[in-house]
């Protein structure tokens, strides 16, 4: 009884710090906003997505199309509704499997050491030895371009990093007193990893995938970009971008501004997050203040 | 320290082979015909027949790998399928300006995201560290290939102070420089910045303070050491992060590197290109490695003696 009565007031005192912070509340609106514009897209959109029309093209704003039409007569806005539906479905997915992925891996690396540790680093040495997007391009080259070529070619290398920094915390967390300690106490191998030295980790590594998010969503733009990206009649924020190479971009700055300025604000409101989250975290900020 | 170095080059021996394997079996790896891909739906049965023949695939795939390591042991990655040429001369002749470009990109994202984190971390939450962060925060957010055209079309057509693209003298690799570091040195500053409060924060500083260090020798002496090991870390993983950024940055400006071969090799489908511009930046990427992992082991000695157990 008294665990849970102790349990509930901290979960108000970590309500209330995280809700005063204006980077989280930022941060966390946007993103908000971002995943409802992405779930009710085929409602609020204000055209169908092949309403191309050539005699539209590069239209300027006006009541019609708020935000003009790109160089196929497409209206901008239903290009970046549509957009966000891809951009977070990729780096969401992307993310969450390459976070598993390099945690599990990296805690178990660290930790047993040797042999364990030299096998699971070579591995990460060869996925690493593709740096980004590099095996995104050379793969959807091969295996044709989509979204899911896109996931499966970020996820393959993505989760290498986390893998890394997690080791890089463990070993200098495993010769601390605090952990010697437990392990002189019985602690088994799964408790000392979960419950002693995880926590010590997350502070990095929450620094880390808010990167990684901001990071996968900047690469799917730039592999759209470079025509790499999701195919046919989905649009994606980066396609639209590459129509600023073909086009006068002062007569059309629209056409530029608009997507660059999409994956700047969700880009921006998920560092907001992320650094909220880290200072909340983090124990040690006790000491500073 | 020799030891530790000799150990990670032996380690490096079982990753290049596995990178070489991933490569040379990369048109095996994945569902699809390549040589359809390749010569498209009019090509006849003989020409597709002569495709296979010439790229190794009707071989089983241990062949086709064994015969990949010959030809790279020997300097001979092929030829490309559309020029007919060396693919190992074709890159040669254009790593220069790739390296180039990397290194004065690099310079760029050091000399603004080290002082800017150390000088954020002596006093957070104050007006240098909000700026200074809220700028990391949005250099992070602008992706470089849109930074790209509007630095041109800023200080190249409008202003007309800046060459527009190719390279030629140094005013050439200014803007293709900062499109590049941007997104470099804004995480790095970040880093620099989270990593200096983190040791900040430690016993050991504030014994350092109690003993009567001043700010300086303090930041300098105790903290700069501790704090460098995540900031080598993500120099050494941001590699990649310039890599892709050249591939970007070279289409953007014209630039005759690898990055812009490779995409050519990636929209003619010259699966010999894209092979050999894939070993090369994976080989360039394992060189930095390498020197991260050095560079980390003289930082911080417990790593170099959790090595040796």
């Amino acid at each position: 009884m008294q665990v849970m009565i102790k349990h509930q007031r901290l979960n108000i005192v970590m309500e209330n710090r995280l809700l005063k912070d204006p980077r989280f509340v930022v941060g966390m609106t946007l993103v908000a906003l971002m995943i409802l514009i992405a779930i009710l897209a085929p409602l609020i959109a204000p055209y169908e997505l092949s309403d191309g029309d050539f005699t539209s093209r590069l239209c300027p704003i006006s009541a019609d199309h708020w935000l003009g039409c790109d160089v196929n007569g497409q209206d901008v806005l239903t290009i970046l509704i549509w957009g966000a539906r891809v951009s977070l479905y990729v780096g969401s997915l992307t993310v969450l499997l390459s976070m598993t992925l390099g945690i599990g891996a990296g805690l178990v690396s660290g930790f047993f050491g040797g042999i364990t540790d030299n096998i699971i680093m070579r591995i990460v040495d060869i996925f690493m030895a593709f740096p980004g997007i590099l095996l995104a391009m050379a793969l959807s080259a091969i295996m044709g371009p989509s979204i899911n070529t896109v996931v499966f070619a970020i996820a393959a290398t993505g989760w290498t990093s986390s893998a890394r920094l997690v080791r890089g915390q463990v070993l200098s967390l495993a010769d601390r007193d605090f952990v010697v300690a437990s392990k002189g106490f019985g602690a088994s191998k799964l408790r000392l990893m979960l419950i002693h030295i995880l926590p010590h980790v997350w502070s990095p590594l929450i620094v880390h995938g808010t990167f990684s998010l901001s990071g996968v969503i900047i690469v799917e733009a730039g592999l759209s970009f470079l025509g790499l990206g999701a195919q046919g009649p989905i649009q994606t924020w980066g396609g639209l971008l590459s129509q600023a190479t073909e086009i006068d971009l002062l007569e059309s700055l629209n056409v530029s501004l608009a997507p660059g300025g999409a994956i700047f604000l969700l880009v921006v409101a998920l560092n907001f997050i992320g650094d909220s989250l880290r200072d909340f975290f983090d124990p040690k900020k006790e000491k500073i203040r | 320290m020799l030891a530790f170095i000799l150990k990670r080059l032996a380690s490096l021996l079982p990753v290049c082979l596995g990178v070489l394997i991933v490569i040379a079996s990369l048109t095996r790896l994945v569902p699809g015909d390549p040589v359809e891909a390749i010569l498209g739906d009019y090509a006849t049965e003989e020409d597709k027949q002569a495709m296979r023949k010439s790229l190794n695939l009707d071989e089983p795939i241990s062949n086709q790998v064994f015969a990949y390591f010959k030809g790279v042991f020997q300097g001979d990655l092929g030829d490309s399928i559309v020029y007919s040429e060396p693919v190992w001369a074709m890159i040669v002749s254009r790593l220069p300006a790739t390296i180039e470009l990397a290194i004065a990109s690099l310079l760029v994202a050091l000399l603004i995201s080290i002082p800017a984190g150390i000088i954020s971390a002596y006093k957070p939450r104050g007006l240098i560290d909000f700026s200074a962060m809220s700028v990391a925060i949005a250099g992070v957010a602008i992706p470089n290939f849109w930074l790209g055209p509007v630095l041109v079309l800023f200080f190249s057509v409008y202003l007309g102070w800046l060459p527009v693209s190719e390279r030629s003298d140094l005013s050439s690799y200014i803007l293709p420089a900062i499109t590049m570091g941007t997104a470099l040195s804004a995480a790095l500053s970040r880093i620099t910045r989270n990593s200096f409060l983190d040791v900040m924060s430690e016993d050991f500083v504030r014994t350092a303070y109690a003993k009567g260090g001043s700010d300086i020798r303090v930041l300098i002496k105790h903290c700069l050491r501790n704090a460098s090991l995540p900031v080598v870390t993500v120099v050494g993983l941001q590699f990649g992060v310039l890599v892709t950024g050249a591939v970007i940055t070279e289409k953007i400006f014209d630039w005759p590197g690898v990055g812009s071969l490779l995409l050519e090799g990636i929209h003619t489908r010259d699966y010999t290109v894209i092979q050999g511009c894939v070993l090369v930046f994976s080989a360039s990427y394992l060189l930095v490695n390498l020197a991260t992992d050095i560079i980390y082991a003289v930082v911080d000695p417990r790593i170099r003696f959790a090595s040796h157990d």
